[in-house]
């Protein structure tokens, strides 16, 4: 996740405060890890840095200082190219909860006990993500995003489903290599 | 859930259930509970019981052991015309199709089970438009089932389970024809209307999208209930 | 050619047990079908006056022997007609199969081939098997049949499967023209199409012709003219054949607006989707009520008439020579009612078998059975209704009519026994929807709904 290009994306729409960009960040992405203020400042320095974003001015009204950044147009190109860009489809395979079973299998564990117990644990979060798309306040974003999460972890549960099936033929082959 | 303390007694209550089909044995021993006004997922493998299961608690078939208690009431005991009484005014049914009779259009789909239960045609029309309404295919209401989208049919099934007000719903693979955008619609109706009338329902099916509407879930294997694994 | 009847073969014996009532139904279509036409070969093979001994000597001269042969054909009508809906037991399954067929890669003609095959094997089998009884038959009556009797026989034995096998062949060509539709849909009758009102209009300015026609001398002489009766037959025949159907869609369309009975409503839906449905076992009803009901006026007034001729000594012959023609004409009458009763069942049977599913589904749903089952009633009770009151009472005109001409020796009013016929018909007819009642309350067997 580039935190720099969405909060480039976000400056795009017209100038803006750290802050701003931080509340801007969490309402369009809800369920996503919030961002830290932290986080939203140093990116930004960084961004001005490197020649993608500037600083317009300084706004106080009545408040504390605050800096108005937007987007140059290196920013803009930038960020074109990084959107248009293909995300490397699972270019690694690795997994905790494979990787998991397999040192359970290592080091004598219960796999199937533990798989069981994460199956539990996604189907709780299924339910919860499912209970805030269905929630009649829910907006199309919320859906949106809650079934990227789902599909996500309906495609975990199927895969521990198979694996659970198949522990026997897992542990006789971990156990000889 | 908040269920802890002082539980009220189960509404539906099925106890070491079997039953046979032939030489296959679809249900071993299978024990579940469902409470008033909640939704509850019964999930597993093709083959694992779950429809045989839904079957036996909603009085559809007789188990074979086992005893099937309804608001008190022991349902495995019950003769069929009560059963079949007790399945048109407390219970709804949606399957995954075959609920609607073809040759009759949405709407005098949902008014039969009022008609059955003695209402005029009209006044039976005027409640299933309202119901229609509440599932977003009023405008479907004068197709036959043949000219609507899966999805619109299975709504107004929805409609007509529920259109009686029952007590429990049991839905067997409601969407197992439908895409994924369509399931969402359906179910979405399905978990908003119940938790508003506090109806209870059976839910059977395989997908976990699906189950995950539910409050609970309760798993079938080889036709045993397996063990539910307790996080935190 | 090998190929396809061992396909054939293996596609039929993988086939359920309802495609297994089809063939039986079909090879016993076939069978009555060779057996009636045998009968009437011989019967017309026969030259000049010949001693057969059946019947009081009925069959003895030309004269009431071509009756009798006119009798046996009129009979193949009810049976073309419980063929037509014997065809239709599992045609779902079996147009599935072909055009999966075809889908497969089989060529149209290899499908027609093949389903042509299919049918005309099982017609062969119920031709052979009536064959193999009806010769030792004539041969114990007609000790040496002439040459033309024989090629008669063979040239029926080997019609009835070709013709079976030429009408499946042609059943399929909405199969083989688009497989695609044809794998999910199920067929709904058609009305009679453009041929049939061709048909129509042209008996209509033929009787118009006739009657209008000025009539020169003794009405009993020249009447009936063999072209009025021809035509007004033919004109019986379609008006049964469009009545039913046509009623049908009507009563479905005004019922289903304002049935207030759950029961009536599902049979008026259902009438008013495929009111062709049951239209050709209707059309054999009526045709049987008409000749029935014309039959028994007729019957009453010729007995009494005879009677009375032989009070009077006036009577010619033995009176048992009529009575037998009387008794045979009305025994032909109840082979075809036995027949079109079974056509009706057989079609009901085979509506219920349709849609197990369905109706499984409305009783576990809590739709009572009683209901169901008296939809299926008011489904055949419906659209006959107004078809056997007109039948019934174009027949009793008949009687009336005969009664009119044939009061010499006795008066014999209006024969009430004929207004019999109608309602023993109708009753019969729900008699026979009602023999599917045992198999609906076999589908709806909530067992079925685990055939998902």
């Amino acid at each position: 996740m580039s935190t720099r290009h969405i909060l480039l994306g976000l400056l795009e729409a017209g100038p803006s405060h750290g802050y701003d960009l931080k509340r801007r960040h969490d309402e369009r992405f809800p369920q996503a890890r919030p961002l830290a203020y932290g986080q939203v400042y140093t990116t930004l320095q960084r961004l001005v840095r490197d020649g993608l974003a500037e600083v317009e001015g300084t706004d106080a009204d009545g408040g504390p200082e605050r800096t108005r950044y937007r987007s140059t147009e290196a920013g803009a190109h930038e960020l074109a190219v990084w959107a248009g860009a293909i995300t490397p489809p699972a270019p690694f395979v690795a997994n905790e909860i494979f990787a998991k079973v397999v040192v359970s299998i290592l080091a004598g564990g219960d796999p199937a006990a533990y798989l069981g117990a994460q199956r539990a644990a996604h189907m709780e979060r299924m339910r919860e993500l499912t209970a805030v798309k269905t929630a009649p306040t829910a907006d199309l974003t919320t859906v949106l995003s809650a079934d990227f999460a789902l599909n996500h972890l309906d495609a975990d549960l199927r895969w521990m489903n198979t694996t659970a099936a198949r522990l026997t033929t897992l542990t006789a082959e971990v156990d000889s290599a | 859930m908040s269920n802890q303390g002082g539980t009220p007694p189960p509404l539906l209550a099925g106890r070491d259930l079997a039953k046979a089909h032939g030489r296959t044995e679809a249900l071993r021993g299978a024990s579940v509970e469902l409470r008033a006004g909640e939704i509850l997922a019964v999930t597993g493998t093709s083959g694992s019981g779950k429809s045989t299961l839904l079957h036996c608690l909603a009085g559809i078939v007789r188990p074979d052991a086992g005893s099937v208690t309804y608001a008190g009431e022991r349902l495995d005991r019950l003769p069929e015309k009560r059963l079949s009484e007790l399945r048109r005014t407390d219970f709804g049914v949606v399957f995954q199709f075959g609920q609607l009779i073809p040759e009759l259009t949405a709407l005098d789909n949902v008014a039969l089970p009022l008609m059955l239960a003695g209402a005029t045609r009209a006044d039976a029309r005027t409640r299933a438009g309202e119901w229609l309404e509440r599932f977003g295919v009023r405008g479907q209401g004068e197709l036959r089932p043949g000219a609507m989208s899966g999805g619109q049919a299975q709504r107004a099934a929805l409609a007509r389970a529920l259109v009686t007000g029952p007590k429990v719903v049991f839905a067997d693979e409601p969407t197992g024809a439908l895409d994924s955008l369509a399931t969402e619609q359906v179910m979405t109706a399905l978990a908003h209307t119940v938790r508003e009338a506090g109806t209870a329902v059976l839910l059977v099916t395989h997908d976990a999208q699906v189950a995950a509407y539910a409050d609970r879930e309760v798993r079938l294997s080889d036709g045993a209930v397996l063990p539910s694994e307790v996080t935190a | 050619m090998r190929a396809d009847v061992r396909l054939a073969w293996l596609l039929t014996r993988g086939s359920d047990r309802r495609e297994w009532w089809r063939v039986a139904l079909t090879a016993l279509g076939a069978g009555l079908a060779t057996g009636f036409a045998l009968a009437a070969v011989a019967l017309a093979a026969v030259r000049g006056t010949y001693d057969i001994g059946l019947a009081h000597g009925l069959l003895d001269r030309p004269g009431e022997r071509s009756g009798v042969v006119f009798s046996l054909l009129l009979l193949l009508i009810p049976v073309l007609g419980f063929l037509g809906q014997s065809a239709r037991i599992g045609a779902v399954h079996r147009d599935r199969r072909l055009a999966g067929l075809r889908l497969a890669g089989a060529t149209s003609w290899q499908v027609r081939r093949i389903a042509a095959l299919e049918t005309g094997l099982v017609c062969l089998l119920g031709s052979g098997l009536a064959t193999v009884v009806a010769v030792p038959v004539l041969l114990s009556l007609w000790s040496r049949p002439t040459a033309l009797a024989w090629a008669g026989i063979v040239l029926v034995a080997l019609g009835v499967p070709v013709l079976g096998a030429a009408a499946s062949a042609l059943a399929l060509r909405r199969v083989v023209a688009s497989p695609l539709g044809r794998v999910r849909r199920t067929r709904s009758a058609r009305p009679p199409g453009r041929l049939f009102l061709v048909v129509t209009g042209l008996s209509t300015v033929l009787v118009l012709l006739t009657v209008l026609t000025p009539d020169n001398g003794d009405r009993l002489a020249s009447s009936p003219a063999p072209l009025l009766v021809f035509a007004l037959i033919a004109l019986a025949g379609l008006a049964v054949v469009w009545l039913p159907g046509w009623w049908s869609g009507l009563l479905g369309r005004v019922l289903a607006d304002r049935a207030g009975r759950p029961a009536l409503l599902i049979a008026a839906e259902r009438l008013r989707d495929d009111p062709w449905a049951a239209a050709r076992t209707n059309a054999a009803v009526l045709l049987v009520t008409l000749v029935g009901t014309g039959f028994a006026g007729i019957r009453q007034v010729l007995l009494a008439d005879l009677h009375a001729m032989r009070r009077d000594g006036s009577l010619g012959t033995d009176l048992s020579f009529y009575t037998t023609g009387i008794d045979l004409t009305g025994a032909a009458l109840l082979v075809a009612l036995a027949i079109v009763l079974s056509a009706l069942a057989v079609g009901t049977a085979e509506s219920v078998a349709a849609r197990r599913r369905g109706l499984a589904a409305q009783t576990a749903a809590g739709v009572p059975r009683g209901v169901l089952v008296r939809a299926l009633l008011w489904e055949t009770a419906l659209p006959l209704a107004p078809g056997v009151v007109l039948a019934g009472a174009a027949g009793t005109a008949i009687g009336v009519w005969y009664a009119a001409l044939a009061t010499r020796h006795t008066a014999v009013g209006v024969p009430y026994t004929a207004l019999l016929v109608p309602v023993a018909v109708y009753a019969c007819c729900l008699l026979a929807a009602a023999t599917s009642l045992p198999l609906l309350r076999r589908s709806v067997r909530p067992a079925e709904l685990r055939y998902a």
